[in-house]
C-alpha cells in the first residue's frame, strides 16, 4: 500500500521540492498551503507523515501542530518540521510538543528522505 | 559527513589562526609558572589546540590534526600535573605552533610539508616524562569516586546483558559512562542523535537559576536519557583536570535535536557536549571527530584491559580508560579511514585559491553605529534631493550641512573598523626574544607598554615584519651577554621595552634597549669603507646623522653576519617599509648606554590630512604629516631672506638655512601666476629662482618699484619666485616647509589653499613609475589631483639626508662666510660711568647687574664695599684707574659683577645698560690706558672697552698670585703658537700670555702660523688659535696640526669669539682640544696651564 505523505507549506517552492523527492517512491502525496488546509486534509486522508513547515499564514505550523496533538486520530502521526536556521527558540518548543523529527531549512531533499526513511519503509515505484 | 566548501575552511583558518596567536603568549606564561601550573591557562590552550585539531579533521587537514594532536596529549599531561612545563618542553611545543602556522598559511598544501620531526619529537616529550610518572597517576585515577545514577537508566537499557557493555568518555578520559550498545543501536535506528554531555551541577545548573530536576524534564521532554552517571571528585585530588566544580552530571542522551541545536537544551560549554555516531565515534558539535578517536571501546579489548588495572569488573570502567589512551594516542594518530576520505577532499580543493584574512571581526555596537549613520544618511540624501527638485536653496544647504555632518561621523565609525590594537604585533615578541635570548645565550627582558594603542589594519600588518626586525636588532645587536655585561656595570638581564602612545594624531612606537649602544665613529668607519658616504661627509656629520647612517642601503652592522640579524633584510628595509607607511624613524643612543627607536605612524593611510597646494595651475596634495610649517615671505623679504648656497637656494628660517626646492623645477610642469593687476593667469618665465645674492638686484621695496618700473617687466630681475608680483601688497613666496625622516626642505609652490581631507587613491599602473607622487585623490570639485611624495621629490631635486648633510655644511659654510664680513662680532654690555662717556665689557665676563644704592656703600680698610649674599662685595669704579670722568654721583648705581682672579667683584656703573652684538673694530692704541683695553664705535658712539682685570690688577695686585712661570727642561720658557689676524686681540691675547711668562710666537694667518711651527716645531708646546682668519682658518690649521704625527701631540685651544654648539662640535671633529672666548683672559690662561700641565 503506497504511503500517504501530506506536506503543509505555504511556498510552492518547497512544496515542489518534497513533491520530487518523494517522486521515485511509492507513495501518495497531498499538499497544503496552510495550517487550516493542511488540517483539512490530515482529518480527511489520514496520512502516514506529514511534512509541516513553521511560518505560514492563516494557521501556523505549530499551531495545526498542537491540534494535530490535541486530537486522538491525528496525534500518532509522525510530523517532520520544517524550521528556519534562526528559529533555534521553536525548535525547542516542537520537539517538545512531539514531533517525530525536524528539518533545518535550507535543505536537500535528500536529507528530508533520509528523516522520512527512518519513519516509513518507503520502497521504491514500480 | 565533511562539509567542505571555502568558507568554511575560511573561518576555520581564521579561528585556528585567532587561537595560534594567543598560544604562543599563554605558552610562554606556562613555562613562567613552571610547575605552579595555571589551569585556566593550560586549560585555555588545551582547548585551543584542541579545537584547531577538531577542525583539521573535519577539513581533512592531517598533518594539522596530527601534530594539534601530539600537543593535545603533552597539554593534556601539562594539565594533569605530570609533564612539569619546562623550557625544553615549552621550545618543543612552540615550535609545533610555529609549524601549525606554517602549516595553516599554505593550508590546501599543508598536507604534503614532513611534519614528522616535529610529531617525533613532541612524542618523545610525551614519552620522556609520561613514563616514570605512571605508577602515581593511576593511583590518581582510581581515588576517583563515582556511583551509577539508577533513577535515569531507561527501561529498555535493562533488557540487554552485561555482555555488550561500552564505555563512552570525554577525550581526556574523565567523566565517562557505561552501558549496552544494543541500546545506542536502538536509539540509531530511530535516526535520533546521541550525545555524550557532562554537566557541572554548579556551574551548569544552579549558576543559570535551572534545578537538577528541571533539567531533567526538559530533556525527558525533548529526548531519551540512554545512560547517566553522577561523578564526584575530590577537590584535592590532583587529577581534577578539567573545570574543578562538583559534582558532575554526565548523560548520553538521545534526541531528535541536531548538533547545531542541541546546545539550546543545554546551555553548556561546546566542549561538555560530544555527539555520538552509529560509528560508534564521537564528535564535538561542529561535526569533527574528537581527540581521541578511541573513546569507544571494542567491549571485549576494554574488559580485558579492565581485568588487569582493576580487578571489580562490575565498577564502571570509564576512569581506566584515560591510562589505555594514554598508551595508544601516540600510536593511533587519527583514524585511516577518516584520513583517507579527507585526503580525497583536499585534492579535489588543490585548484581553488584561498585567501585568507579577507573578514575582520567588528564590534556588534560599532556596527549598529554604522547603521543608524546610513539611516541618517539616506534621510538626509532624501531630503536633499527633495530641496534640490524644488529648488530650495535654503533646504538643500541644511541637508548639506547633515550630509557633512554625517559624512564625518560614518567615515570615524568606519575607521573604527578598521582599526586593531598593536597588541596583535606586540604579543608575538615576548616569544621572539625568548627563543633569540636562548640562541644567544643572552638575559633578556622584555615589557610592553601601550598594547591597546589602535591602528589601521593595514598599518598593523604592515609594521609586523620591521618591528620584529628592530626587536630581533636589538637582542641581537643591543643587549650585550651576561658576562660583558657584568664587566661594563650593568644588571646581567639586558631589558628591551616597547611602547605605543598616540601623540598628535599619529602613533608612536618606541623601543628602547639598554644595551651597547651604537658607535657612531664605527658606523661612520663602516659607511666609509662600504663607499656609502664620504670621508669628508663622515667628518661632518652629527652623532645622530651618523646613527641614522645605519638605515643606508647596503649597511649591516654586524661584524660577523649571525643568522639572527643578517638576514639580508637590513634597516634600510625597515625604513623603506615605514616610509611607505608614511612613517618616520629615528634612532637615538648613547654608546654604553643603549639605543632607542623612534617610530611615527599616522593612525590610517586611507584618509588622510593634506594641505593643497598649487602649483602651474594644478592642485596637488601634501600630506599633512610631513607638513612642518607653511611660510609666506612678503615680497619685499624675499631678497633679504632667500640666498643662494652654490647653485641651491635657500632660506633663512630662525637661523636656520633652508634648503629650497621649486616644485615646477622637479615635476616639470611651467610655473604660472597670476597677474596681480588683471586677474589673469599667465607664465611665469623667469628661469633662476632668484639672484638675491647678486648685490647688483635691488633691495625691492614698494618705493623702489616706483622709481624703478623697468623691473616689473624684467623678468630676470625680479626676486624670488614670488607668484605674484612683488609690487603687489598680496604677492608673496609661498613655501611649504616639509621634513621627511630627517630630511626637512621648503618646497616652494605657486599658491596654497586649505587644507582638507583627502582620500587616497592609489596611482594608475601607467603612473606607477612617475616617483614623486604617493597617489591620487579627488577634490571636490571632482578633478584629480596628485598627491606628493615628500620624500622623493626630495631625491628626485638632489637632496638626500646625506646630501642634506653636506647642504648643511655647506651652509654653515656660508654662515661662516657672513660672520667673516662682520669679523669679530662680539657681545657686549654698554654701561656708562660718568655721564657722558660709553663703556663696554664683554658680555661673557659679566656675572650679573646689581642695583646699588650709594647710600648702602661701606668705606672700610679704603676700600669701597657693599653687604652683598652674606658677604662684601668689594667695589670699583673705572676712575679709579683711568683717566676718565669720575663716576657720576646719582643715588641709582649700578653694581656690575665680574668674576677676576677667583673672586667677585663689583664695578660701579650707571644706565643706560645695553647688550648688543657688535663688530669689534677695535683700536687698540689711541685711547689705551690702564684699565681700558681699547676702543670701538658703537651706535656712533667711541665706545671705551674695560679691561676689567688690569682694573683689579692695579688696585689689589695682592689678589693675583706671582705668575707660574713654566720652563722646559732647557730653562726656556713655555712657547706658544698663537694665530689671531687682528692685531688689537694678538696684542692684547700675547699681553696676558707673556704676563703668565709664556713665550709667544705670533701669526697672523693660518699659513704663517704652519710655517712657524715648522720652523720652532721643538720649542712650541701649545697652539692658540683664531678661528676665523684669511687664507688659512682655525679649522683648517688644526685639521693640518692634528693630521701631522710630528705636531699632532700639540694642545690647541681656539679662541672665538662665536662659541655657538656646531662651532664647537665641528672644532672637536678637527682635533681642536678647548674653545675659549676672546676676551675671558682668565679662563684662558686657567685652560693653557691645565694643558701644560696635562702635557
Amino acid at each position: 500500500m503506497a504511503y500517504k505523505i501530506l506536506t503543509v507549506d505555504d511556498s510552492k517552492t518547497i512544496r515542489m521540492i518534497v513533491k520530487k523527492a518523494f517522486a521515485p517512491y511509492n507513495c501518495d502525496l497531498f499538499e497544503g498551503e496552510n495550517g487550516v488546509e493542511g488540517l483539512a486534509i490530515a482529518n480527511k486522508e489520514k496520512p502516514d507523515l506529514i511534512i509541516l513547515d513553521i511560518t505560514m499564514p492563516v494557521m501556523t505550523g505549530i499551531e495545526m501542530l498542537a491540534k494535530l496533538k490535541s486530537e486522538k486520530d491525528l496525534k500518532d502521526i509522525p510530523v517532520i518540521m520544517l524550521t528556519a536556521e534562526s528559529g533555534k527558540e521553536n525548535v525547542m518548543k516542537i520537539v517538545k510538543m512531539g514531533v517525530r523529527d525536524y528539518v533545518v531549512k535550507p535543505f536537500k531533499g535528500d536529507q528530508l528522505l533520509d528523516r522520512a526513511k527512518a519513519i516509513l519503509k518507503l520502497k521504491p515505484k514500480d | 559527513m565533511t562539509i567542505q566548501d571555502d568558507e568554511t575552511l575560511r573561518m576555520y583558518l581564521e579561528e585556528s589562526l585567532e587561537h595560534l596567536s594567543d598560544i604562543e603568549n599563554d605558552f610562554l606564561t606556562i613555562e613562567e609558572n613552571g610547575a605552579n601550573i595555571n589551569e585556566d591557562l593550560v586549560n585555555k590552550v588545551y582547548r585551543a589546540a584542541h579545537s584547531i585539531k577538531g577542525g583539521a579533521g573535519f577539513m581533512g587537514l592531517t598533518n594539522i590534526k596530527d601534530l594539534t594532536h601530539e600537543m593535545e596529549n603533552i597539554l593534556g599531561k601539562i594539565r594533569g600535573r605530570e609533564i612539569i612545563p619546562t623550557p625544553a618542553t615549552v621550545n618543543v611545543l612552540l615550535r609545533a605552533a610555529d609549524t601549525l602556522k606554517l602549516l595553516m598559511k599554505d593550508i590546501l598544501n599543508s598536507n604534503e610539508v614532513d611534519i614528522s620531526a616535529h610529531v617525533s619529537a613532541l612524542q618523545t616529550v610525551l614519552k620522556a616524562d609520561s613514563t616514570p610518572n605512571k605508577a602515581p597517576k593511576a593511583g590518581g585515577a582510581s581515588k576517583t569516586i563515582m556511583t551509577k545514577a539508577p533513577k535515569a537508566s531507561q527501561p529498555v537499557a535493562a533488557e540487554f546483558g552485561e555482555d555488550d557493555r561500552l564505555t563512552i568518555a570525554f577525550p581526556d578520559g574523565q567523566a565517562g559512562l557505561t552501558l549496552d550498545t544494543k541500546v545506542l543501536r536502538a536509539v540509531f535506528e530511530q535516526g535520533k542523535c546521541v550525545y555524550l554531555v557532562k554537566m557541572d551541577i554548579e556551574t551548569h545548573v544552579h549558576a543559570k537559576d535551572k534545578t537538577c530536576r528541571a533539567v531533567l524534564e526538559e530533556m525527558e521532554q525533548t529526548g531519551v536519557i540512554v545512560g547517566a552517571n553522577f561523578v564526584l571528585q575530590s577537590i584535592s585530588d590532583l587529577d581534577v583536570a578539567w573545570a574543578p566544580g562538583i559534582p558532575v552530571m554526565v548523560f548520553l542522551f538521545a534526541t531528535i535535536l541536531k548538533p547545531a541545536d542541541i546546545n539550546v537544551l543545554f546551555e553548556i560549554e561546546d566542549e561538555y557536549l560530544l555527539e555520538v555516531r552509529s560509528d560508534l565515534q564521537l564528535y564535538n558539535l561542529q561535526g569533527s571527530p574528537t581527540a581521541t578517536d578511541e573513546i569507544l571501546r571494542d567491549p571485549a579489548q576494554l574488559s580485558g584491559y579492565i581485568e588487569k588495572e582493576m580487578p571489580d569488573l562490575d565498577s564502571p570502567a570509564w576512569s581506566a580508560t584515560d591510562d589505555a589512551m594514554e598508551e595508544q594516542t601516540p600510536k593511533r594518530a587519527f583514524n585511516p579511514v577518516d584520513a583517507k576520505s579527507t585526503q580525497d577532499a583536499v585534492t579535489d580543493k588543490k585548484s581553488v585559491k584561498l585567501e585568507h584574512e579577507t573578514s575582520l571581526r567588528v564590534h556588534v555596537r560599532l556596527l549598529d553605529q554604522l547603521m543608524t549613520l546610513a539611516g541618517e544618511l539616506v534621510l538626509s540624501r532624501n531630503q536633499l534631493l527633495q530641496s534640490m527638485g524644488s529648488s530650495d536653496t535654503r533646504g538643500s544647504e541644511v541637508a548639506g550641512q547633515r550630509i557633512d555632518l554625517i559624512t564625518s561621523e560614518l567615515q570615524e565609525a568606519i575607521m573604527l573598523t578598521r582599526m586593531q590594537s598593536i597588541g596583535n604585533v606586540f604579543n608575538k615578541f615576548p616569544r621572539v626574544v625568548r627563543d633569540l635570548a636562548g640562541t644567544l645565550g643572552k638575559q633578556v627582558e622584555l615589557s610592553l607598554e601601550g598594547k591597546d594603542v589602535e591602528l589601521d589594519k593595514t598599518i598593523i600588518e604592515a609594521i609586523g615584519d620591521p618591528l620584529t626586525h628592530l626587536v630581533r636588532n636589538a637582542v641581537d645587536h643591543g643587549i650585550e651577554k651576561p658576562d660583558v655585561r657584568k664587566k661594563s656595570g650593568k644588571a646581567p638581564t639586558g631589558h628591551i621595552f616597547l611602547k605605543a602612545y598616540h601623540e598628535a594624531g599619529q602613533v608612536n612606537i618606541e623601543i628602547s634597549d639598554d644595551g651597547k649602544g651604537l658607535d657612531g665613529h664605527k658606523l661612520a668607519a663602516k659607511a666609509i669603507e662600504k663607499g656609502l658616504i664620504s670621508e669628508d661627509q663622515a667628518k661632518l656629520m652629527s652623532a645622530r646623522e651618523k646613527n641614522n647612517l645605519i638605515f643606508l642601503p647596503g649597511f649591516s652592522t654586524a661584524e660577523t653576519v649571525t643568522d639572527v640579524s643578517g638576514r639580508g633584510v637590513g634597516m634600510d628595509v625597515v625604513k623603506t617599509n615605514l616610509d611607505q607607511l608614511g612613517g618616520l624613524i629615528d634612532i637615538e643612543s648613547v654608546t654604553g648606554k643603549g639605543t632607542t627607536i623612534h617610530i611615527k605612524l599616522p593612525l590610517t593611510l586611507a584618509i588622510i590630512p593634506c594641505q593643497i597646494v598649487v602649483t602651474g595651475g594644478e592642485r596637488y596634495a601634501i600630506p599633512q604629516v610631513n607638513l612642518e610649517e607653511l611660510l609666506r615671505i612678503p615680497a619685499e623679504q624675499v631678497s633679504k631672506r632667500i640666498e643662494r648656497v652654490g647653485n641651491a637656494n635657500v632660506v633663512r628660517l630662525r637661523g636656520n638655512l633652508l634648503p629650497l626646492i621649486r616644485l615646477t623645477d622637479i615635476i616639470g610642469v611651467a610655473p604660472r601666476y597670476k597677474d596681480p593687476g588683471t586677474g589673469e593667469e599667465k607664465d611665469d618665465r623667469r628661469k633662476a629662482i632668484a639672484d638675491r645674492r647678486s648685490r647688483k638686484s635691488p633691495l625691492l621695496s614698494k618705493d623702489d618699484m616706483v622709481e624703478n618700473p623697468a623691473d616689473e617687466i624684467a623678468p630676470e630681475t625680479l626676486p624670488e619666485r614670488s607668484e605674484g608680483r612683488r609690487y603687489h601688497a598680496n604677492s608673496a613666496l609661498n613655501i611649504v616647509v616639509v621634513s621627511t625622516g630627517d630630511m626637512k626642505y621648503g618646497l616652494v609652490v605657486d599658491n596654497l589653499h586649505d587644507s582638507e581631507e583627502i582620500v587616497v587613491k592609489p596611482l594608475g599602473r601607467d603612473l606607477k613609475k612617475c616617483k614623486g607622487y604617493a597617489g591620487a585623490t579627488i577634490m571636490g570639485d571632482g578633478r584629480v589631483a596628485l598627491i606628493l611624495d615628500v620624500s622623493n621629490l626630495a631625491k628626485m631635486a638632489g637632496l638626500s639626508s646625506i646630501e642634506g648633510s653636506a647642504r648643511a655644511a655647506e651652509v654653515a659654510q656660508a654662515e661662516h662666510e657672513i660672520h667673516r664680513t662682520n669679523r669679530d662680532k662680539q657681545s657686549l654690555l654698554v654701561f656708562r660711568s660718568g655721564e657722558n662717556e660709553q663703556f663696554a665689557a664683554p658680555l661673557g665676563l659679566v656675572e650679573r647687574i646689581e642695583k646699588i644704592k650709594r647710600s648702602d656703600i661701606e668705606h672700610v680698610g679704603g676700600k669701597r664695599v657693599i653687604k652683598y649674599r652674606n658677604g662684601s662685595l668689594p667695589l670699583f669704579s673705572i676712575d679709579e684707574v683711568a683717566t676718565v670722568q669720575p663716576l657720576s654721583d646719582q643715588n641709582n648705581l649700578l653694581g656690575i659683577v665680574f668674576m677676576v682672579g677667583g673672586r667677585e667683584i663689583g664695578l660701579l656703573a650707571i644706565g643706560p645698560v645695553d647688550a648688543l652684538e657688535a663688530n669689534l673694530n677695535i683700536d687698540g692704541s689711541t685711547l689705551r690706558q690702564t684699565g681700558i683695553m681699547g676702543s670701538t664705535i658703537i651706535n656712533d658712539r667711541t665706545t671705551l672697552l674695560v679691561d676689567i682685570v688690569e682694573i683689579v690688577e692695579t688696585l689689589n695686585p695682592q689678589w693675583f698670585k706671582a705668575p707660574e712661570i713654566r720652563k722646559d727642561e732647557s730653562g726656556n720658557s713655555t712657547t706658544i703658537l698663537f694665530a689671531e689676524d687682528s692685531s688689537f686681540f694678538r696684542n692684547q691675547v700675547k699681553g696676558s700670555m707673556e704676563k703668565e711668562g709664556f713665550k709667544v710666537i705670533e701669526a697672523e694667518d693660518g699659513i704663517i702660523a704652519w710655517n712657524l711651527l715648522q720652523k720652532n716645531a721643538k720649542s712650541i708646546s701649545l697652539v692658540v688659535t683664531d678661528i676665523e682668519m684669511p687664507n688659512m682658518d682655525g679649522f683648517a690649521l688644526t685639521r693640518k696640526i692634528k693630521e701631522d704625527p710630528s705636531f699632532s701631540h700639540l694642545p690647541i685651544i681656539a679662541l672665538t669669539t662665536l662659541a655657538g654648539e656646531e662651532d664647537i662640535a665641528r672644532g672637536r671633529q678637527v682635533g681642536i682640544d678647548d674653545y675659549q672666548i676672546k676676551l675671558d683672559r682668565e679662563r684662558l690662561i686657567k685652560s693653557i696651564h691645565e694643558f701644560l700641565k696635562a702635557a
